[in-house]
């Protein structure tokens, strides 16, 4: 699904990636839940409860509340457990992927946005630990 | 001194500390609130560490060991998970965690424990960082400093985090200690597994060999989108500055005069050179700003980012002709002498952002900020804007408001400045030389000293590259990082990339090409190159350039050039095997390899610079009273052919009006030989040369390079 929804957002075909304004990251997950994986793995589950709030499930199972904002080109993330900024920029694939890169750290940085869908957040209060 | 809380010690390793902490000298003033008398409660292993930010920890109630074997061996044989805390000396919220948690004696009885405790400091190791940010990037979608894990004995980890508040903190680790001796372990095992096999592929991913033409148009696509009109940078928030991306594009100019991508990196040079990132006072450039608009710096001061400023400079510099971008230069390399340069003439790391402030308090930008009482002349006080509302709690930073008319009646009030403000609480600098970030300096100071005729900053970079080579050397086995005799960790590819490019910029040519191979002995993994081999899961690959290069990227800088400068088929072929082998992930994503792509384009089109070195040929273009003027060194035994030699290329230059002086005669040939210096002129926007080299034996094909003019 999100293959053809990132498809309308930018018409023309590239042979490399192209950044996907935020706004229209926005406009797609707004109310729902977006899945972020890597090599194919879950990496978390994060539900737009509106364009400026979030609830991600990481990946050990626990939850947490964080506020969205756009800077530019990046969405920007503050959550409730951390003290810093967390910004990443969306790229539309040539295959119509979309994948995050987190432009607050400096390498190792990309993730899939795997689907975008309306199933619930369930949290593990414990995580893992 | 006592035994840390919850942990036990042998008489030996008691007495090793004491003589570690006594041989520190009388000046040594411990970092702690824990003290008894006039001497720390306790001391840990960290006493005997070469790097700043390990020995800031030196006292902390928690038994930290460094990073390494030895500490993974010793959770192995305790059965024992390892708490790890990876942080850096200018990291705020890694002292803040410090002074909440690690210099507690509850939780440190709580670590001491249940955990073997180790400390890492990312700058001594970044591959060790690059894997384990990544461990806790993938479990919670984000990451940062100070990077807090829990991992098996072997080095996987099963859970991740950042900064914890003390309670928190505290709640884990109970948890993780129960969790350990009940029923979690093999839970704990299991995420360990998923984890670490996510972090080995991930790096790992490969793309097939593309073509790379079209990535620097896409590349420039998305710097564009993201480039902030008003302010200049690449950001609407916190501005870093990105020196890659202005390097790019500068060389993306000089290679298709392409005026977006100029005026780009033009118009962020100009506004962070008169912004308060920029230390107007004393020179160099800070970290970054928490504003948009270049104001409000994070004041630490980083080695690296000296380099690469410097270098955006000049190159922003030969595009614009802009004097506040020379001046900046100049200040910026007088900083590092001044301040950052150790007596032997290496290069130190970094200094602080805090300081002790008016009230002996720690406080960020303490040492930078002036209040306009302390200022007597109103003008410098408009100039410098310090009367605008300040940013920043310690008073305003020093910025330029509009374009300066009396240069010299700033500069001398600046000096002053400068002058009353070394006597305030200096920032803490972090003495250890990286033999890396040393070769990015090097590198950067030499290639400033060509463009401005600056012999006095060639020899100050050839002292840096000698003292770090003593240090750190001999070049075929060096060690990362030195402090006061005290050398750590093996170099990796970084360090050999960044010291191979300084000596390329300083013209010793022969020790380049040793690092080079070196370099694809040491490094090579399949057709790639890794970061290190001995990361915790293994062989480390860079998947980015971030804040400073990758060490594969400018591992293919350095071989392109010697491919232009010193060709070698062999290197060559492993050269352009090695822009292959990542040419697929680069044409994805060619934002995220900017210096990686820049390196490509010097392999497949030769370099863009103003200085050049091409077989036995050095040549460089510098602006003259009158326009320009070509440099030309031919290597002593070699010749270019002037006119009247039928069959070979003659020494041409097309695109502008050419003063030739009378060629020598050589065996009754027309050659130019030695030194030769060519004023050109005319309304010109670039020269093409082309020549043809010869030696008393052979003669090399014809060569043709272009310059473009501003």
């Amino acid at each position: 699904m999100i293959r053809t929804l990132a498809a309308l957002l930018i018409a023309t075909p590239l042979a490399a990636q192209q950044i996907v304004d935020p706004e229209s990251v926005l406009d797609l997950v707004e109310g729902r839940v977006l899945e972020y994986s890597a090599q194919g793995r879950e990496m978390g589950r994060e539900q737009f409860l509106s364009r400026t709030e979030v609830f991600l499930r990481s990946a050990s199972g626990k939850c947490l509340y964080g506020e969205v904002s756009v800077r530019g080109s990046a969405l920007c993330f503050e959550y409730e457990d951390s003290p810093t900024l967390h910004c990443w920029s969306t790229f539309r694939f040539p295959d119509g992927s979309l994948k995050m890169r987190i432009t607050s750290l400096s390498s190792n940085t990309l993730l899939d946005l795997s689907d975008i869908n309306d199933d619930p957040v369930i949290c593990d209060p414990a995580g893992t630990v | 001194m006592a035994i840390p809380p919850g942990s036990t010690r042998d008489a030996a390793l008691q007495a090793e500390l004491d003589a570690a902490l006594a041989a520190r000298g009388s000046d040594y003033t411990p970092r702690t609130h824990l003290m008894d008398g006039d001497a720390p409660r306790y001391t840990n292993r960290l006493i005997a560490e070469a790097s700043p930010y390990l020995v800031q920890h030196a006292h902390n109630p928690v038994d930290w060991r460094p990073w390494g074997a030895e500490a993974l061996a010793e959770a192995a044989a305790r059965d024992l998970p390892i708490f790890l805390s990876v942080g850096y000396a200018t990291c705020h919220w890694c002292h803040v965690m410090e002074e909440e948690s690690f210099d507690d004696e509850q939780v440190a009885a709580l670590l001491n424990t249940g955990f073997i405790p180790v400390k890492l400091d990312r700058e001594q190791r970044p591959d060790v960082d690059q894997v384990y940010i990544l461990a806790t990037m993938l479990q919670h979608r984000h990451a940062g400093w100070p990077n807090s894990l829990w991992l098996m004995p072997d080095g996987r980890p099963f859970h991740t985090g950042t900064y914890f508040p003390k309670p928190q903190f505290m709640q884990v680790l109970g948890a993780i200690t129960q969790g350990w001796l009940g029923a979690q372990r093999s839970q704990f095992a299991s995420v360990a597994d998923q984890l670490s096999e996510a972090m080995q592929r991930i790096p790992a991913q490969t793309a097939p060999p593309a073509a790379l033409d079209q990535a620097p148009a896409a590349a420039l696509t998305d710097l564009v989108r993201s480039y902030n009109p008003v302010e200049g940078g690449f950001s609407h928030g916190t501005q870093f500055p990105q020196e890659g991306h202005l390097l790019f594009l500068l060389d993306h100019w000089r290679r298709t005069g392409d005026a977006g991508a100029r005026d780009m990196a033009r118009n962020s040079l100009s506004a962070m050179v008169a912004g308060g990132i920029h230390d107007q006072i004393g020179g160099g450039f800070h970290r970054y700003t928490v504003d948009v608009n270049w104001r409000t710096p994070h004041f630490e001061k980083m080695l690296y980012n000296q380099a690469l400023m410097t270098r955006a400079l000049v190159q922003g510099w030969q595009v614009s002709d802009d004097p506040m971008m020379r001046r900046a230069v100049a200040r910026c390399i007088s900083y590092v002498l001044r301040d950052m340069t150790a007596p032997d003439g290496a290069f130190y790391s970094a200094e602080d952002a805090d300081s002790l402030n008016d009230l002996g308090k720690l406080e960020e930008g303490a040492f930078y900020v002036w209040p306009p009482a302390e200022i007597a002349d109103d003008w410098v006080i408009e100039t410098l804007g310090l009367r605008e509302a300040a940013t920043l709690e310690a008073g305003p930073v020093a910025h330029l408001r509009g374009e300066v008319q009396d240069i010299a009646r700033l500069d001398a009030a600046l000096d002053d400045l400068r002058i009353r403000r070394d006597a305030r609480p200096r920032p803490l600098r972090d003495e250890k030389v990286i033999g890396g970030w040393n070769g990015l300096m090097i590198r950067a100071m030499a290639e400033a000293a060509v463009a401005f005729d600056r012999p006095d900053w060639m020899d100050a970079a050839g002292r840096a590259f000698d003292a770090v080579l003593e240090r750190l050397g001999p070049v075929g086995a060096l060690a990362r990082l030195d402090m006061d005799g005290r050398r750590r960790e093996e170099a990796n590819l970084s360090d050999y990339a960044w010291l191979g490019l300084g000596a390329f910029a300083l013209g010793r040519i022969d020790v380049a090409q040793v690092i080079a191979d070196l370099i694809l002995d040491r490094f090579t993994l399949d057709a790639r190159l890794a970061l290190s081999t001995d990361g915790p899961l293994g062989a480390v690959l860079e998947t980015e350039d971030g804040a400073t290069p990758s060490g594969e990227g400018s591992a293919l800088e350095l071989l392109a050039l010697l491919a232009e400068a010193a060709p070698d088929p062999q290197r060559d072929a492993r050269a352009r095997a090695l822009r292959d082998a990542i040419s697929g992930r680069m044409a994805e994503m060619p934002l995220a390899r900017l210096d990686t792509l820049r390196a490509a384009r010097i392999l497949a089109e030769g370099t863009s610079d103003w200085a050049r070195r091409i077989g036995p040929v050095y040549v460089r273009l510098h602006p003259a009273d009158e326009g320009y003027e070509l440099i030309f060194e031919i290597a002593q035994d070699w010749t270019l052919a002037a006119d009247g030699q039928d069959d070979l290329t003659p020494l041409r230059i097309d695109g502008a009006r050419v003063t030739w002086p009378e060629a020598a005669i050589q065996d009754g040939k027309p050659v130019w030989a030695g030194h030769l210096t060519l004023p050109i002129a005319g309304d010109t926007h670039g020269v093409t040369l082309s020549w043809q080299a010869c030696s008393t034996s052979e003669c090399l094909l014809p060569v043709t390079v272009e310059f473009r003019l501003p």
